[in-house]
């Protein structure tokens, strides 16, 4: 009678087990994702006007977004990114609207912290594909801080302004299940109405090199 | 697996430090501004081309603050550069030199006179580290700091001395130029920087030169 008490207490403890167990490996028993957290690393080469007042790339960046799954291959959120952008000219010779003519280094800087609705297509490869290509875009605003300098004499500007980003990405699966990790790579097309100095419309190119999370 | 974010962001944040300020070489640098005067429907260079000869005023003008000191004489390098650039040698814009001083009030028998004066100017900054934290507007006086430094501006100035045609009249300026943060506090006895700035604002000046 004991022994079935022991055998009874030992299987209820055991299938009681099983769903902290199931639980537990969320990792690796997989279901659709629903949502997507991305954190990345991005690089940025201004374009246009933008490239004239600093010709450089961008190598200080950061981007965080959230996705929602709508359906199966559409998702909508919100990105945060920023990016700072800056050239040092060791002679710069201008002429000035009066017929003077100045020579000096100068120094241009730029920060857009940038804010935006996002909407994405997840082209269909297949639940075991490793590989999943994407394309979006981001709608929203930017805040843009601007500065120059040369010797001691600074002059900034800066604004809110209206920013627009198509992406094309691909998502790489490393990990796969419950929740999922992916290598995130994507380029943006950064249009801005952000103008300043000479700039209008800034815009630029991104790259993101990011990690995806998704559950 | 385990994944730290947070490595990240400290990273990033570190990295977002970086490029807000402008090198040394812009913050210790120099600027050179030159204009001629105004020609209306012809080129600077028509002003300059009649012009012979220039006189250069071997004394040095010298404002600090707003108050004017005693004028100075000018440094050796400065003038071997300005008649270098001005005289007849190669290189030069083909003017002749006189050298005989007319004397308080006296003027010069030259087509034009170069004259230079020396601007110091202390700038003063202060800066806080203020902010608000609920209702309450701190600042941290631990955090302050305040101090002062002098820039040394060069005017350059080329005046008319004579009546050369329509244009060039006696008292007129001809020529100015500005050599900002040339002369730091280490003042007149070391000028490299002048000399530089000098040569800058002769090469961004080709129209100086005469027939």
């Amino acid at each position: 009678m004991n022994r079935t008490y022991v055998c009874a207490a030992l299987a209820a403890v055991a299938l009681a087990a099983w769903p902290a167990s199931a639980q537990s490996s969320g990792w690796t028993e997989y279901r659709p994702a629903k949502t997507l957290f991305t954190m990345g690393y991005q690089m940025s080469q201004p374009l246009g006007n933008f490239h004239d007042y600093i010709g450089s790339s961008s190598f200080r960046g950061f981007t965080f977004d959230w996705r929602s799954m709508l359906s199966k291959n559409f998702s909508g959120g919100l990105r945060f990114n920023w990016n700072r952008y800056n050239e040092s000219y060791s002679n710069v010779t201008e002429t000035t609207t009066g017929g003077g003519t100045v020579t000096g280094p100068t120094f241009h800087y730029a920060d857009q912290f940038a804010i935006q609705a996002i909407g994405h297509y997840y082209f269909d490869t297949g639940s075991e594909s490793r590989f999943v290509p994407f394309l979006g875009i981001g709608l929203g605003g930017v805040w843009s801080n601007t500065y120059q300098q040369t010797i001691d004499l600074g002059v900034s500007q800066s604004g809110f302004y209206f920013i627009t980003t198509p992406e094309a990405g691909l998502l790489i699966n490393l990990a796969k299940g419950g929740t999922s990790a992916a290598l995130h790579l994507s380029v943006l097309y950064n249009f801005t109405t952000a103008s300043f100095r000479n700039v209008s419309n800034a815009q630029a190119i991104t790259e993101t090199l990011g990690l995806s999370f998704s559950y | 697996m385990k994944l730290r974010p947070w490595f990240l962001l400290a990273a990033v944040a570190a990295a977002s430090c970086g490029g807000y300020d402008a090198p040394d070489e812009v913050t210790f640098g120099q600027l050179v501004y030159t204009q001629p005067a105004p020609t209306p429907g012809g080129q600077p260079s028509d002003l300059f081309k009649p012009l012979t000869s220039y006189y250069l005023d071997p004394s040095l003008e010298v404002w600090k603050d707003g108050q004017q000191q005693l004028p100075q004489a000018l440094p050796s390098s400065t003038v071997t550069t300005i008649t270098t650039r001005m005289g007849t040698g190669t290189g030069g814009f083909g003017y002749t030199q006189q050298t005989n001083n007319p004397g308080p009030g006296g003027v010069p028998n030259a087509d034009v006179g170069l004259r230079l004066a020396y601007i110091q100017t202390t700038q003063a900054y202060y800066y806080n580290y203020c902010s608000i934290y609920w209702a309450y507007y701190y600042c941290y006086p631990g955090w302050a700091y305040a101090g002062s430094y002098t820039t040394g501006t060069v005017l350059v100035q080329m005046v008319g001395l004579k009546t050369i045609g329509t244009v060039v009249t006696p008292g007129k300026a001809l020529w100015v130029s500005a050599l900002y943060s040339v002369l730091g506090s280490a003042g007149l006895e070391n000028a490299p920087r002048l000399t530089s700035a000098l040569n800058q604002a002769f090469d961004q000046s080709p129209y100086l030169k005469t027939n």
